[in-house]
Formats: C-alpha cells, sequence, structure tokens
C-alpha cells in the first residue's frame, strides 16, 4: 500500500475500534480518542477521575475490543512487586530433583490495568519502571521480555489521598499521556443510566490484533514531520521551563522543573495521530498544540507558590501553548487566535 | 506553487516584518538625520521647521518601504504566511521542507500538503497594510520630488524666498569701514588691517545680505587674530622695568660710565629681554651696559629712548586695532539689524551687544530696510597712522561709488597672495562654516512677512 491508502487504513481503524469502545463509554469520547491515541503511538496512559466515571470500564472494553491478553491488578497498600512481576516458585515432582520454574504475574499480558495505581506503595510501583520503559522485566538477575504490544493503562483517584502514595516523578515520567476524566454531560449521562440499568449490554466485539496494532504504530512513526515542527515541538517544551530565555514569566515563578525530553516524544508521536485521524501525512502545528496538555501536563513539576496560589499544570501549558501560538502565527486548537 | 501566490506571501511576509520590528527603528533614524541636514543646508529660508518635520515624515516611510523591500523572507515565512492567510494546518510547510527528502512518506506527505493549497488564491491584503504600502510609495515620489526641488527653491525671486539685498547705503558703509581700516595702517604691524580691508574688499558682482556678513566676520577675524598677537608680544612688564633701571644708570652716570654693579644690572636686564623676545630693546641696552665712557653712554641712552617709545607704539596699536575689531562687530550688528522689517531701536538688546563703539543706536526707527551710516562713517578707527602716501586704495566690486563718500577708485589688489578671491582656502574653512550658520540663524531671524 501506499502512503495515503497506509494512512486512510489507519484511519478506518482506529475510527472502527473507537466506535466498538462507545457501545460501552458514553460520554468520553475525547478520553477514548486520546486513550487510543496513546495506544497506537505506543504508550502508557494514566487516567485521574473521582471514582463511578468508567475509567476501568474504558479499559476493559477496549482490551475486549482488542484482541489481546488483558490483565487487571487492583494496587492495594500490600500488593508487593513479586505479586506484580511473578516470581520463582520451587517444583517438586516424584522422581524428579525440585527445580525453580518462573511463575509469571499479571505484567505478561498486552494489557495491562493497574486500578488505582497511588495505593501501591513506591516500592510496588517501581516494580513497573522496567516494564513500561523496557518493555522487559528483570528477575532473579534474568530478563524477561514482554510479549508486544504493551501497554499500561492506570487509574488514580484524585480525591482520596489516605492510604495512597504519590506517583514518583520518573514513573509519571513514563506515562505517555496523563487523562483527567471528566463528568460526563447531562444527556450521555442519561444515557449511562439507561444502559446500565436495563439489560446488561452486549461485550464488545473484537476488532483487531496486536500485530495489527502493531503495523498501526509502524504508521504513525512514518508521518512525515516538516523540520520546522520539529523545531516547534521543542520550543514547545522549552517554553515550560523557567530557564529558557523569552519563557513567560509564570513558569518561572510557578514551575520547578519544566517537562522532559520524553514530554517532547509524547507531543510529537501523539501529534502523528492526530495529523493522520486529520487525513494529513504531515504533522502540522495545531497537532503539537493539541497533544501538549495530556503530555506534559505530568512532567511538570510546580513550585511551593504554584500550590498557594492555586495554579496548576493546566493553565501553565495553556500559556505556553498559547506564547507559541502566537509566535508561528498559528490558530490555538480549539479554533481560537493565539 | 505558483509564482504570484508565492510573490503575495512574500509581500505579506516583509509587510509583517516591517511594521512589528525594528526595521523601522533604522529608516527613522537615518530619516530624521536626513532631514535635519537637508533642511539645514538646503531650505532654511522657505520652510525652516516645517522643511525638517516634512522631510523627516517623509524619509521615515520611505525608508521603511524601502527596508521592507530589501529584506528577503525565509522560505519558512513565506510558507508560514500562505499557511495562514489560507486557514491551511501547515501544509505550505510541509511542501517546502518534504519535498526534497527521499523518504516515500514524506515525499507523499509534500505531494498532498502541495495538493492542499494548489489552485488557490490568497485572500486580499489587510487593508491596513495595503494602505501602508500606498503611502509609503507616496512618500517616496513627495520626498523625491522635494529633493529636486530643493535648489530650484534657492532660484525663486528674491522678493519670495530670500531677505532683501543690500541697500547702497549698506554697500557705503562697508566700504567707509575699509577705507577706514585701510588707512589706519600701522609700520609697525600692517597685516591684520589690511587683510580687514581686503576682506570686506572682497565682494561678488552683486552682493548678498550674506556676502557682506561672510566679509565682515573675515574682517573680525584677522582683526583678533592680529590683536591676539599683539598682546602675547613680550617685555611690556620688562619696559616698566628698563625705565627704572635707566633712570637710575642715568642719576649714576659718571664721566668713566657706568659702575660696575650698574652695568651688571644692565647687561642680566638686557638678557632678560633677549630671552623675552624683546631683542630691539635687548640689543641697545647690552650696549648700554658695555659702555666704558660717558658719550658712549649717551648715545645707547638714544638708542634705548627710540626702542621704547617703538614699544609703546605697538601697545598703542593693539589697543587700536581692537577697537577696529569692536567697530566692525557693530557694523555686523547694525546691519543684521537693519534687515529686520519693523524693528527699531527698542529691541536693540541683543545685536547692540557690541555696541559701545560707533555702531551703538544706529537702527533705522521707521523700520525701513537701510542703514544708518552716520555714525560709522564719522567715528574714525583709532590706530597708529604713521603712514600717509602711498596707501591701498580699493572700491567694492560693482559698486559704481554713485553718492558715497569720495574715496579712490581703483581696481582690487591682492596683498601677498592672501584673501585671493573666492576660493577658500584651508585657513578660512571656520570663517566659511561660520558664514553658513550666520546665514542660517538670519534666516530664522527674519521669517518672512
Amino acid at each position: 500500500m501506499n502512503p495515503e491508502e497506509q494512512a486512510e487504513d489507519f484511519r478506518k481503524k482506529f475510527h472502527a475500534l473507537a466506535d466498538e469502545v462507545r457501545t460501552t463509554i458514553t460520554g468520553q469520547d475525547v478520553i477514548v480518542e486520546d486513550v487510543l491515541t496513546a495506544i497506537f503511538a505506543g504508550g502508557h496512559v494514566l487516567l485521574e477521575g473521582v471514582p463511578g466515571l468508567g475509567k476501568t470500564v474504558l479499559v476493559r472494553s477496549l482490551a475486549a475490543a482488542l484482541d489481546l491478553r488483558f490483565q487487571r491488578i487492583q494496587f492495594t497498600p500490600d500488593l508487593m512487586p513479586a505479586d506484580l512481576l511473578g516470581t520463582n516458585i520451587l517444583v517438586e515432582e516424584a522422581g524428579k530433583h525440585p527445580r525453580f520454574e518462573f511463575s509469571p504475574g499479571p505484567v505478561f499480558c498486552n494489557l495491562l490495568l493497574g486500578d488505582e495505581i497511588n495505593r501501591a506503595t513506591p516500592k510496588t510501583q517501581s516494580a513497573l519502571l522496567e516494564a513500561m520503559q523496557e518493555s522487559a522485566v528483570t528477575i532473579a538477575g534474568k530478563t524477561r521480555r514482554l510479549e508486544a504490544p504493551f501497554f499500561v493503562l492506570a487509574t488514580q483517584n484524585p480525591l482520596e489521598m489516605e492510604g495512597t502514595y504519590v506517583l514518583p516523578e520518573a514513573q509519571l515520567d513514563r506515562f505517555f499521556f496523563k487523562l483527567r476524566v471528566p463528568y460526563p454531560r447531562r444527556e450521555a449521562f442519561e444515557e449511562i443510566l439507561k444502559r446500565t440499568t436495563g439489560e446488561a449490554p452486549a461485550a464488545p466485539r473484537k476488532v483487531f490484533d496486536g500485530h495489527e496494532i502493531s503495523s498501526m504504530q509502524q504508521i504513525v512513526r512514518s508521518v512525515a514531520v516538516p523540520q520546522t515542527i520539529l523545531s516547534r515541538a521543542a520550543e514547545l517544551v522549552m517554553a515550560t521551563h523557567p530557564e529558557t530565555p523569552g519563557a513567560d514569566a509564570q513558569m518561572g515563578r510557578y514551575v520547578r522543573y519544566g517537562a522532559s525530553p520524553r514530554g517532547g516524544q509524547a507531543i510529537l508521536l501523539a501529534a502523528k495521530v492526530r495529523a493522520l485521524l486529520n487525513g494529513r501525512l504531515h504533522v502540522a502545528s495545531e497537532d503539537l498544540l493539541a497533544s501538549a496538555t495530556p503530555a506534559l501536563r505530568h512532567r511538570i513539576l510546580l513550585t511551593f507558590e504554584a500550590h498557594t496560589d492555586s495554579i496548576d499544570t493546566d493553565s501553565l501549558i495553556l500559556t505556553a501553548c498559547r506564547a507559541c501560538a502566537e509566535r508561528w502565527g498559528t490558530r490555538m486548537p480549539d479554533g481560537t487566535p493565539a | 506553487m505558483n509564482a504570484r501566490m508565492r510573490l503575495r506571501a512574500e509581500m505579506r511576509c516583509r509587510m509583517r516584518v516591517a511594521f512589528r520590528s525594528v526595521w523601522t527603528v533604522l529608516p527613522m533614524s537615518l530619516g530624521v538625520c536626513f532631514a535635519a541636514i537637508a533642511g539645514f543646508w538646503f531650505w532654511p529660508e522657505a520652510a525652516r521647521w516645517v522643511g525638517p518635520v516634512f522631510l523627516a515624515v517623509a524619509a521615515v516611510v520611505a525608508g521603511t518601504g524601502l527596508c521592507v523591500f530589501l529584506r528577503k523572507p525565509l522560505v519558512a515565512d513565506v510558507a508560514a504566511e500562505i499557511d495562514r492567510s489560507l486557514g491551511l494546518p501547515d501544509c505550505a510547510l510541509a511542501a517546502f521542507e518534504l519535498k526534497t527528502r527521499g523518504g516515500m512518506w514524506e515525499q507523499a506527505a509534500g505531494r498532498a500538503a502541495s495538493a492542499a493549497f494548489a489552485g488557490k488564491n490568497l485572500p486580499p491584503e489587510p487593508a491596513l497594510r495595503r494602505g501602508a504600502l500606498v503611502a509609503s510609495a507616496a512618500w517616496t515620489v513627495i520626498l523625491l520630488a522635494g529633493i529636486a526641488g530643493l535648489p530650484g527653491m534657492r532660484s525663486l525671486p528674491p522678493d519670495e524666498t530670500q531677505p532683501p539685498p543690500p541697500t547702497a547705503a549698506d554697500l557705503a558703509a562697508v566700504e567707509i569701514l575699509a577705507q577706514q581700516l585701510q588707512n589706519a595702517r600701522d609700520p609697525r604691524n600692517p597685516d591684520p588691517y589690511r587683510a580687514a580691508a581686503l576682506a570686506l574688499a572682497q565682494l561678488p558682482e552683486k552682493p548678498a545680505q550674506e556676502d557682506i556678513f561672510i566679509a565682515i566676520s573675515r574682517a573680525e577675524q584677522a582683526l583678533q587674530a592680529g590683536s591676539a598677537a599683539l598682546a602675547a608680544s613680550p617685555g611690556e612688564g620688562l619696559i616698566t622695568e628698563l625705565e627704572e633701571a635707566l633712570e637710575d644708570a642715568r642719576d649714576e652716570l659718571s664721566v668713566s660710565g657706568l659702575a660696575p654693579e650698574t652695568a651688571q644690572q644692565l647687561a642680566d636686564l638686557a638678557r632678560q629681554l633677549d630671552q623675552s623676545g624683546f631683542k630691539a630693546l635687548a640689543m641697545p641696552l647690552g650696549e648700554l651696559a658695555a659702555s666704558r665712557s660717558a658719550a658712549r653712554a649717551e648715545e645707547a641712552f638714544q638708542a634705548l629712548q627710540s626702542a621704547i617709545e617703538a614699544s609703546m607704539a605697538a601697545s598703542a596699536a593693539r589697543s587700536g586695532m581692537e577697537q577696529a575689531r569692536l567697530k566692525v562687530t557693530a557694523t555686523r550688528d547694525a546691519l543684521g539689524k537693519s534687515q529686520s522689517p519693523g524693528s527699531d531701536s527698542s529691541d536693540d538688546g541683543e545685536s547692540g551687544r557690541a555696541g559701545s563703539g560707533a555702531g551703538r543706536g544706529s537702527q533705522t526707527a521707521s523700520g525701513a530696510k537701510t542703514l544708518n551710516t552716520e555714525n560709522l562713517v564719522t567715528a574714525d578707527i583709532q590706530g597708529t597712522r604713521t603712514e600717509t602716501g602711498g596707501a591701498l586704495n580699493f572700491s567694492l566690486r560693482g559698486s559704481p561709488g554713485e553718492g558715497r563718500p569720495s574715496a579712490p577708485v581703483r581696481p582690487l589688489e591682492l596683498v601677498d597672495g592672501r584673501l585671493s578671491g573666492t576660493v577658500i582656502t584651508a585657513e578660512e574653512l571656520p570663517l566659511a562654516y561660520r558664514g553658513i550658520v550666520l546665514r542660517y540663524f538670519q534666516a530664522l531671524r527674519n521669517p518672512e512677512p
């Protein structure tokens, strides 16, 4: 297939998958699209929202629509790394010498749902670092590869802080997107009530398998990026750094550490997915701006002054995006002038 | 992308850059400098402050337009402008940057991006920028027309743009002044008087007011230089000491001449005079100190007396030269004052600065453009006039001499090649500049009625 046909095929499959997931999730179209964007970009997603908004259902539906090995872990304070990764157990068989045999943990799957990930201790949370970055785990000195594709979709509740452990920056940085799941609108709310109080909805049908996902990820990485757009992506990330010359004054006041290079990678890959979805074979500035908030919001470390002034990362990213859009002479993703 | 589309996008880039960047500062600065110079040199009589302001505005706008035109936008700027104008998501940018790459996806992206804006035209320019462009072009034309017309402004009828020419009375006053300076020659230092007189005589065929001012300034300068040279002459204090020493020596003079102590004192004094450059006194004094008889001493006394009188005459010459300079200054002020329409003696405050001499109160009360030169004529310059015959006579060029005090009329003669005509030598440059400044401020001082 030529690039145009591949892009068209990608778009069709993406929308088909999104439509299938939406058969069970209502009123979260943007979240569904962002989750799929992260998956096709090869990244992990942290879903943050109050209980009952369908975070877990979303991931379950996704797992059902994809022909992937799915595992769910309920993170609790007493969860140990071995519960996550697996361990060597002693096997005794009659007539044979006892031997150790590796019993893989739930991490050995394609789609891992880490429910309420912030309830586990930092020790257990850290067990996922290698898996998320390298798609591999090392147990008893032996490194074992995880089957591709591998995704972690974790959830956390922003309200209940008691008995939770804030994810360390290194862990947060490994998430491609951090998505804030909002309350559904009234119409969507009514639809949820209707669906969930009547007959059980049919499970999503499988749209495609892991091999197909890998090929779609390849298509995403093939999308062309003009040099100017590449520079703008770097400029956007640098705009969150307080030490960058010409950065907005708010950055110097409220940001302790700006976004990492992983933030730039996430922006660019997500922008590629958006470009394909918008029928383009190249990345545009508006794709960068649209991807900035979910890609950077968990990668910016705020100062104490920001907390006292109730400044969150989203508003700072919006400020940086507006400044960049003005310099580039482009519109913001919502259509408003910079 | 067609060439027309690209050209229009380039123009938009240029406009955007020019109207919000430092490019506007450069032409603005250049424009102000240019306008100040142009107004100063070419247009003082006609427009005064309006001219420079007008030129400054024109130069700023024209310079901005020039910088806009010269600024070469980058390809990325042009592409971004096309995308911005057509509302495309960086399609032109992608087409520009990806079409030269070798990858299959890059080439496909470049093709697809080109197709997005192919066949489309940029929307019309915003009215503001179009208006600015037109204004820039218009001001450029006006500026060029103004510069082209400046030389012509000078040749307009004198009654419209230039101050009135000097009257016959003014010329007569200058001639009389020159004659007085000529007659006030001093054999000891005749050059300043002669140079001043010649400066006043160096007038063109039909002298304009500024020509007279320049000539008077030259005369002033010559007299001032001569007076300063005389003042710098050493020995004035020594003369007093010398006179006292001579008086003592004469009292002690005996048949055998001066006493050895007195002779030694006189010799020391002679050495001092010699070192001070007063050689005319030092030599006879040395002879007096060396005299061994009353007769020789008496001869030396006589020679010394003559030398002392000559020195005193030099001092008188200096004061006379200074007085002559004051008179020249007063004449200049009186001439400037007489050219002010409606002026009378009540506003004589500034121009009467040097009016302690003959020029004071010489203004015409009626406001006519003439100069009352009576005082100037009657108050002669006090100099040490030791030579009467063979004076250097002259007449002003183009002035037939009718109705003037009788003066010998002979063609102008040059003296030692100095002040030789209208060619300005290096030494005269300060005077020339001063004349230009005088001309400019004179024009400001005398607005058109």
